[in-house]
Formats: C-alpha cells, structure tokens, sequence
C-alpha cells in the first residue's frame, strides 16, 4: 500500500483517480502556498493551484520522469500563475496591487534582530507588508523570490522550474532581492515621516 | 572587486553558490566597505522575514474539488445527451434513480406526463449529489439489475442504457482501476497505522504487589514498563505508598486483552482508549523516503561520472542535504512504527481509601461486581455497534420503503380497477 511518486504517476496516466487524489494531496501545500503568495488572496490561490493540478492531470501522460515531479509540478505552476497573472492584466479586471489582503494573523517573529536600518519594517506589520511589496515584485522576480526564499529552492532547480540558465538565475535573483530591499526601505520612509 | 561587482554578486554569495575564489574575492571587500556589508545582512533579513512567513493552509476537499473538476472536463467532449454526468459510476445511481422514478410514475399514472419531467430532473440531482459513493454505486449496480422486470417505460430506460454503456466504453481504461478501488480499501484495512493509546485509573488494596503484578504481566506480553514512578503518603504517622504511575508499551496486537486484564486488577475509576489513524501520513513519509533515495542514488551515479573537483564538491554538498532530509524523514518513520507497533497504556493506581475495601476481586462478591461491570461494558460498547449498523442501513430501508410504498399503492390501484 506504500505508493512512490512512480508508481502513483504511473497509476494516474491509466486514469486511477484515487492515485491522482494522493498525489495531489502530496504536493498540494506547496502549490498552494506558492499560487497564494502570488496572487496574495486565497480565493485566486485555490483557483490557480486546482487550475495547476488539472493541467498536470492532462499533462502526465508527457511527464517522462526525466525531472523529479516536483520540479515538473513547480515549473505548471509558474506557468500558470504567470499566465493567469497576464490574461488578468490584459482584461484590467484585478489589480493585483488592489487585492485584499485577507490574511496574515500571525505576526512575524524576529527571533535575533538586527540593528539595521530596515529593523522598524521588518517588526510591525512585517507579514502584511511583505505581501504587499511581493506584490509589486515583477511576475518573474516574485517567482524567482518563492522558490529560492520560501520553498528553498537550489539555483538548478529554479532555472529547471522557470526554464532559464543559471546565469539568469543568479542576475534575476540579484535584482529580485535588490528591487525588494527598495520596497522595504522606501516603505520604512513613508512610515518613518 | 567595486561595490557594483559585489553587489552584482552578493545574492550568489548569500546562497553560497560562488567560486571559491569569487566567494574570497567578496570576503576581503566585505572587510572594508561597511555600505556593501549592510546590503548583505538586509539580505539576510529579508531572506529571514520570507522564510519565517507563516504556512498557509490548502482549503478543506482542495483534492475532491480538482477531480470533480477534472471528471466534469473529461465527459463534457463526450457526448451531447450526456453532458452533466461526470463519470461512468454517477450513472448507476442515476440509473437506479429513473427505475424507482419509473415505478412510482406507474403507481401514479394520471399524473405521468408531469412525472416525466420530474423523473430528469430527479436524476439530474443524483448525479449531481451522489459522486464519490463509489461502494453505494455498487450496490445499486446490483439493484438495476432486479429492477429490469419494472421496464414499463422501454424508450426511457433504453436511453438511459445507452448512456450508461456508452459512458462506459469511452472511459473504459478509467474503469478497471475504479471498480478496484473498494478492494484495495479494504485490504488497506489490514495494514492501517493505529496509534493506541489508553488510560485506566485504578484503586487497588496493594499497590507495590500490583505495579509488579501489572510489570510482570507486561514483559509477559512482550511489552515493557516505560516509565513507572510511586509516591508516599503519611498516613496516621506511617509514611505508605499510596500513588503510582506506570507507562506501559505493550504490542498493539495485544492491546485489548491487556486493557481487559488490567481493568481486572483493581476498581476502575476512569478508562479511556482511543486511537490515531496515521497511515497518511505513513505513506506519505514512505513515498517521500524513497523519493529522496532515488535522488540519492541518482546523485551517487553523477559523482562516480564526476569529471572535476569542483563537480564532486557540488555534488557531495547536494548528498548532504540528501541524507539529511533522509534522515529527519527516517526518524520520523521510526517514531511512527514505534508508536503504531506498541500501543500505550497509563495507568494510575491509588490506594483505596477505606481499609475494609478490597478491591482485587477474591471473594464471591467482588467476582460479581467486577463481572457486572465487565458485562455492562460490553452491554454498552454492542448497544454502539447496534446503533451505529442500525442507522447505516438507513438508506437501504428507505428504498425498501419506497419500493413496499410503491406495491401497495399499486395493489390498491389495481384492486379499485377491478
């Protein structure tokens, strides 16, 4: 009774539903906690992430085993919160900026703080803050910033998942970090006057 | 290296991804230039702020929604009758449904062009509701069969054959796997991972003679003593044990018995027994286990075709991580089954408080008691049982019923024809 990715894979491309159900519910958090702090609302978050598992549903049958699932899975759901993000752009619907932001109860812990200058931000309303600013994060810097800080992505496996070089990687996280650093500090300016 | 070059590269030398020779490049910069040095710890910080955000939770049946979506896909190209069925096993149901339908339409036949209508819409809310009742669906399946002499209304229930059939060849690859599924669950049953656990209070006349009594009893079992303490009170200037704790591990197999035994050796003044059902999270680990060892193995072929120290070092940086994550997830597994294979019983005993009361059954008296407690426990756990299979045949009696209904209206149909 004890199923592998493997064999769950294989079981899905001959249509067991059960043996997709667990497979979704191995990687689902993950999926999940990625579609929410891109989109930063839960109710887009389940939208995309069941939107990822239906496009893997029907994609398995290409799924080789050449990466692991979960690369392949991550690299959907990029995919798919960058195309979703863009069909809303071009509609003018949802500014993302405009989101609610319905979240965040817990507030963060700064366990050792450091005296630097970003310290009084990084208190305070440090989570609803870190949203908002992710927000305003360029589709592909936000996405670079998920996979390296929150799910701990290797720089392989963010160049695998996005389908980028290395290099691209390096410079993107680099301007990703820098660009999120201004945020931070340019809000720490608006509240400090 | 300028400040440019480093901050170029400072993100790299936070995660540790640069050259030696870069990283110590950026090293000797970072001793002497405090603005680049700031860059890096706000680096960090927010590195840290983004790691410590709080998990967020997938919604309640996030999986059941993404199947019943994909189901709802997968028909919609299939055919135009049959676009809201959503899969070959809502049908039998739904089958079933438009026989009893059919029935009650006969024992009402002034009303039956009204009922027709009826009769769809009543099989529409079927499908609608009854998805995942896989074991249900099967019983039905057997129903539509004995419902075939009822076939009054040829036309309609040849569509609905036809429907059904057709459903079933187009997913046919689907349904092998599918009626398989309530086997597998059942057999499922037998390897199930049960965390046991039990708590028993007991006011006992001997305390010492009974925690080693309880101690023998265990390691007899093949179970052990994890954890055993007493406590002393003074009584009338004697200090006499009065209390004791016992943490019992004993195999889950036994663990029943060993419950009833205890029980027998005292008064019971509170039990409790429950259980945890983790083999989720069992499979779950074992999966992810031999994921990360298929890695491992895969990482051990790239080292041995390793052309470059430089590759080696990546690599073996890459299987140490590997083998931690094995590790932490081995742990885990062994907690698991340890907890799982050995059940847990605590148990407090305490002396009782009048001296006359003895409470080790020995005379005929307390033989009584302690089996009339034994019984009325029993009394009580099939008086459960009994309630629980009485109101899980409900939904059979209520066909039953309608069927009985259905007989009767049509008897006295038929009779005020005569």
């Amino acid at each position: 009774m004890l199923l592998v990715d493997e064999e769950l894979i294989k079981l899905s491309k001959e249509g067991n539903m059960e043996a997709f159900s667990r497979l979704i519910e191995r990687y689902q958090d993950r999926v999940y906690a990625i579609a929410y702090r891109f989109f930063g609302n839960e109710a887009d978050a389940k939208d995309v992430a069941q939107d990822v598992f239906i496009k893997v549903f029907h994609k398995i049958e290409l799924f080789r085993g050449e990466s692991s699932l979960l690369t392949w899975i991550y690299h959907i759901t990029a995919n798919t919160c960058r195309d979703e993000l863009r069909k809303r752009q071009k509609r003018q619907m949802v500014s993302i900026d405009e989101t609610p932001l319905e979240i965040l109860h817990q507030e963060i812990k700064v366990k050792n703080p450091f005296l630097g200058p970003e310290e009084v931000v990084l208190k305070g309303e440090a989570e609803r803050e870190l949203q908002s600013v992710l927000n305003q994060l360029p589709e592909d810097q936000k996405m670079i910033i998920l996979l390296r800080e929150m799910q701990g992505f290797s720089y392989e496996e963010i160049a695998n998942t996005m389908e980028c070089s290395l290099g691209t990687v390096k410079s993107r996280l680099n301007r990703a970090r820098g660009a999120l650093r201004q945020l931070l500090l340019s809000r720490e300016e608006v509240t400090a006057r | 290296m300028d400040c440019r070059e480093v901050q170029e590269n400072l993100s790299a030398y936070y995660d540790d991804v640069l050259e030696v020779k870069d990283k110590k490049l950026i090293e000797e910069h970072l001793d002497n230039c405090s603005n680049c040095r700031e860059e890096l710890e706000s680096l960090k910080q927010i590195s840290k702020i983004l790691k410590e955000a709080p998990p967020v939770s997938v919604p309640d049946a996030f999986a059941e929604e993404v199947i019943q979506r994909i189901n709802q896909d997968k028909i919609k190209p299939i055919g135009k009758k049959t676009r809201k069925l959503t899969s070959w096993q809502i049908v039998l149901p739904g089958v079933a449904a438009l026989l009893l339908a059919t029935f009650i339409g006969i024992s009402l036949k002034p009303v039956a062009m009204n009922q027709e209508l009826a009769e769809t819409k009543m099989m529409d809310r079927f499908i609608a509701n009854d998805q995942g009742a896989a074991k249900e669906n099967l019983a039905l399946d057997g129903a539509t069969g004995a419902g075939e002499e009822f076939s009054v209304r040829g036309s309609e229930e040849d569509l609905a054959r036809q429907e059904s059939a057709e459903i079933k060849s187009k997913v046919a690859p689907m349904e092998p796997n599918a009626l398989t599924l309530p086997d597998q669950e059942e057999d499922s049953e037998a390897s199930r991972k049960v965390i046991q656990n039990g708590y028993l209070r007991l006011e006992v006349s001997n305390l010492e003679g009974t925690m080693d009594k309880i101690a023998k009893e265990v390691t007899a079992s093949g179970g052990h003593v994890q954890n055993s303490s007493m406590y002393e009170d003074e009584f009338n200037g004697i200090r006499k044990p009065t209390r004791g704790y016992l943490t019992l591990r004993v195999p889950s197999d036994r663990f029943e018995k060993m419950f009833k035994d205890l029980k027998g050796l005292g008064r019971v003044t509170f039990q409790e027994t429950s259980g945890q059902d983790v083999t989720t999270e069992y499979v779950d680990l074992e999966a992810r286990k031999a994921n990360w060892l298929a890695q491992e193995a895969r990482l051990r072929e790239i080292l041995d075709s390793a052309k470059n120290v430089d590759e080696i070092l990546k690599v073996e940086k890459e299987l140490a991580r590997v083998r931690q994550e094995l590790e932490v997830m081995e742990a885990r597994l062994k907690n698991l089954t340890n907890l799982t294979q050995l059940a847990t019983i605590s148990i407090e005993l305490e002396v009782a408080k009048s001296r006359e009361k003895i409470t080790t059954p020995s005379s005929l008296g307390e033989k009584i008691q302690v089996a009339f407690i034994t019984s009325t426990n029993q009394m009580l756990e099939y008086l459960e049982k009994g309630v629980v299979y009485s109101v899980s045949f409900l939904p059979y009696l209520f066909i039953i019923g309608i069927l009985y209904g259905g007989f009767k209206v049509l008897r006295r149909g038929n009779k005020k024809e005569d």
